[in-house]
């Protein structure tokens, strides 16, 4: 082992600067882009190594992921199946985002797209609109900057890939756009970033998957998400994760409410991953504008989760809420540690966090600490949190109307969910049935 | 189909003996009355024999003649017992609508959830619930009657061969009482053998039984007709338990 290491045979937590470099020149990138990589490259090396992020990065050599990079991925037929494991069906499909390409090909969204395109909207990859569009610039990498902690940094310096969709003033996309983000080798770190810019009064549903066609051996998700929302405009992202096989999920988002009166929503649906670490950002930096992280979850196995959503009021007359519902059954434990935090300027803010856990079994375990910080003495901050368990009068009076007990946990899961549920797009509302079914009636 | 309770002995999870040896033999369809006063074991006795974990049951039940003593509830349900019990539960964020369409699937052989919606209708109007309870949380804010009379459309939903209704008629208003005994009348045409524990003699204005039980401290003390209703009214359960000679 003393033998110099190939160049491309190193940990992705080993690279080089020439590396990086060298990494963006067969991309092809801007110079500014380059820039943005090389300083999340400095800021890793001066900064301590997270025990919860790199140990999992380090295990992906280079090599592997420059080829699953390069060599995107997967027969358009897989992909879909795999498309199909999160209830989407593929003439519902926008966007297939696998590596560096977007492959679009049926008929009825290329409709779609030039009608939006008319409108002057802009839906294509990361990779072309780093190249062509000057608005990227001012936004890309402004939110998930390369400083903000190791995690962002890595993913800064690794990304690739992944959709930017520009929403031009006053215009509002009534139907939900989606992507899929499927991860389809081996070891690759899917580092897609999703950039969203909604001008004054625009409006967007964006719901964005991510699976794997075959169940991996090691896997890191590593993708990222920058929104930014100016005046009156609304923002409605949900993000739905089922993976398979050893899927280490560690996505960064961060979304930026500049507007007066905008609104932000972030809900992520979670079904499958070996270990999940998120930390989902939404900053209100415009009067009276409002955000909300909500997380609906099902734990099983032996799934460690570790969540931590933020919600920084940086204006005044802000609101918020988070709200996280989840399921932990079997050996998993989650660990939820919400913040809201009224910044200075945030007079008058106002905001709730709401934490309920079902737990199912007694191995299961759910850690729960909502946190409030304020540096406003009016901002109006406050939490609560329950954790239940199913009862045993719940499942026999089930088995007298003939639930066996899978069927009967089923049931009272779902109806744990609904509150949630039923006020998301109703495309979703529908995947995530079909996924919780397959999830616990394994059909 | 054939029901039939023998031996048996109930008790709960204090090892307090509950029902102290109720054999039943009921071998056509109909409706049979259990009455007594509070405590004296009925719901215990009905709880234990659909197989609830708070209570060890000795002796022995046969469905058509099959031992079903040991199987666990749902089997039991999907042989066709069932409970309608004395305290309907809340099952939050399922909808009437689900609920009943997956159980009028499962009973019923419907395949397609538009079929069985119609019948879950038909069968809450039955009980006099309207339509607009489809669309609510199983239970959820409900009214006592309103309770009562759902959960008498989930058991008929389920097109028992055996009923064993837990006070299916408490909490229920003077104007629905013909609904609700409709209902049970319903199970009976349906050749349903309807076990019925009541407190109401009033019910009888709306339904005949075809037999009564009075079970005072965890037995059958005596048995009849709609005369020995009569005589409950009259006399109490105290005197009818101890004009045998009992205690
Ligand atoms: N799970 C239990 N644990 C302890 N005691 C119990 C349990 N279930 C019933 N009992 C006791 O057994 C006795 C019979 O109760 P049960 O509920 O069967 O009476 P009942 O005839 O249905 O009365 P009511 O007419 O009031 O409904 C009561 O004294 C009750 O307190
Ligand atoms: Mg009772």
């Amino acid at each position: 082992m003393s033998r110099a290491r190939l160049l491309e045979d190193k940990p992705l937590t080993e690279l080089s600067r020439d590396d990086i470099i060298e990494f963006s020149r067969r991309r092809k990138e801007p110079e500014w882009v380059l820039r943005r990589r090389l300083e999340a490259f400095e800021y890793l090396r001066s900064t301590p190594p997270d025990p919860k992020v790199d140990p999992l990065i380090e295990k992906v050599t280079y090599k592997v992921f420059i080829e699953s990079l390069e060599n995107p991925v997967l027969p358009t037929e897989e992909a879909i199946k795999a498309a199909e494991r999160l209830g989407v069906k593929p003439e519902e499909l926008e966007v297939l985002a696998s590596g560096f390409s977007i492959d679009v090909d049926n008929v009825v969204v290329k409709a779609v797209l030039k009608y939006l395109e008319k409108k002057g909207v802009i839906f294509t990859s990361m990779d072309e609109a780093v190249k062509r569009y000057p608005v990227v610039k001012e936004y890309a990498f402004r939110g998930l900057h390369p400083q903000l902690n190791r995690k962002t940094a890595y993913h800064v310096m690794l990304w690739a890939g992944g959709p930017f969709i520009y929403v031009p003033k006053g215009v509002k996309i009534p139907q939900p756009l989606q992507g899929v983000f499927i991860i389809g080798r081996e070891g690759l770190g899917q580092t897609e970033h999703t950039l969203i810019v909604l001008e004054e009064g625009a409006e967007l549903h964006w719901i964005e998957g991510c699976t794997t066609p075959i169940a991996l051996r090691y896997a890191v998700h590593l993708g990222g998400l920058e929104a930014f929302v100016k005046n009156n405009a609304k923002l409605y992202v949900a993000s739905i994760n089922n993976w398979l096989g050893e899927v280490h999920h560690m996505p960064v988002k961060r979304v930026i409410v500049e507007g007066d009166n905008a609104y932000a929503e972030l809900t992520a649906i979670a079904f499958y991953s070996t270990t999940s670490n998120t930390a989902p950002r939404i900053d209100l930096r415009g009067r009276k504008s409002r955000g909300v992280i909500q997380n609906i979850a099902l734990y099983r196995d032996k799934q460690r989760i570790y969540s931590a959503p933020l919600i920084r009021y940086e204006a005044p007359q802000t609101s918020a809420q988070i709200l996280n519902r989840t399921v932990v059954r079997d050996e998993a434990v989650e660990e939820f540690h919400g913040m809201l935090y009224a910044a200075r300027g945030a007079k008058g803010a106002t905001g709730f966090m709401s934490c309920n856990t079902l737990v199912i079994g007694d191995k299961a375990k759910s850690i729960t600490v909502p946190a409030i910080g304020t540096e406003e003495k009016d901002a109006e901050l406050s939490h609560e949190a329950s954790v239940g368990r199913i009862s045993y009068e719940k499942l026999y009076y089930l088995a007298l109307m003939g639930f066996d007990e899978d069927e009967a946990t089923w049931l009272i899961v779902n109806g744990f969910f609904e509150p949630v549920i039923n006020k998301l797009p109703i495309d979703v509302q529908i995947e995530v049935k079909k996924i919780l079914e397959l999830a616990l009636l394994g059909h | 189909m054939t029901f039939e309770v023998q031996k048996v002995k109930v008790y709960t999870s204090d090892g307090k003996e509950v029902v102290k040896g109720v054999s039943l033999s009921l071998v056509k369809p109909g409706i049979y009355t259990i009455m007594g006063p509070n405590g004296a074991g009925k719901s215990s006795l009905v709880n234990a024999i659909m197989g609830h974990q708070s209570y060890r049951l000795e002796g022995r039940i046969l469905l058509g003649g099959e031992d079903i003593t040991k199987l666990p509830t749902h089997e039991k349900a999907r042989k066709g017992i069932t409970l309608a019990t004395q305290m309907p539960l809340e099952i939050e964020g399922v909808r009437v609508a689900e609920l009943l369409s997956r159980i009028i699937k499962r009973f019923q052989g419907v395949d397609k959830t538009d079929e069985a919606l119609r019948i879950a209708r038909e069968l809450l109007s039955l009980v006099g619930l309207s339509d607009s309870i489809m669309s609510r949380y199983f239970m959820v804010g409900m009214s006592g009657g309103e309770r009562k009379r759902l959960e008498l459309a989930r058991v008929l939903a389920q097109r028992p061969r055996v009923a064993l209704l837990d006070e299916p008629d408490s909490g229920v208003d003077v104007e629905s009482m013909p609904l609700v005994a409709k209902a049970i009348e319903k199970l009976r045409e349906d050749g349903a053998i309807v076990v019925l524990i009541t407190h109401q003699p009033r019910l009888f204005k709306h339904l005949e039984p075809d037999h009564v039980y009075v079970m005072y401290d965890g037995r059958i003390v005596a048995e009849g007709g709609l005369d020995l209703v009569q005589l409950i009214e009259d006399k109490g359960y105290t005197w009818i338990a101890h004009r045998n000679g009992e205690r």
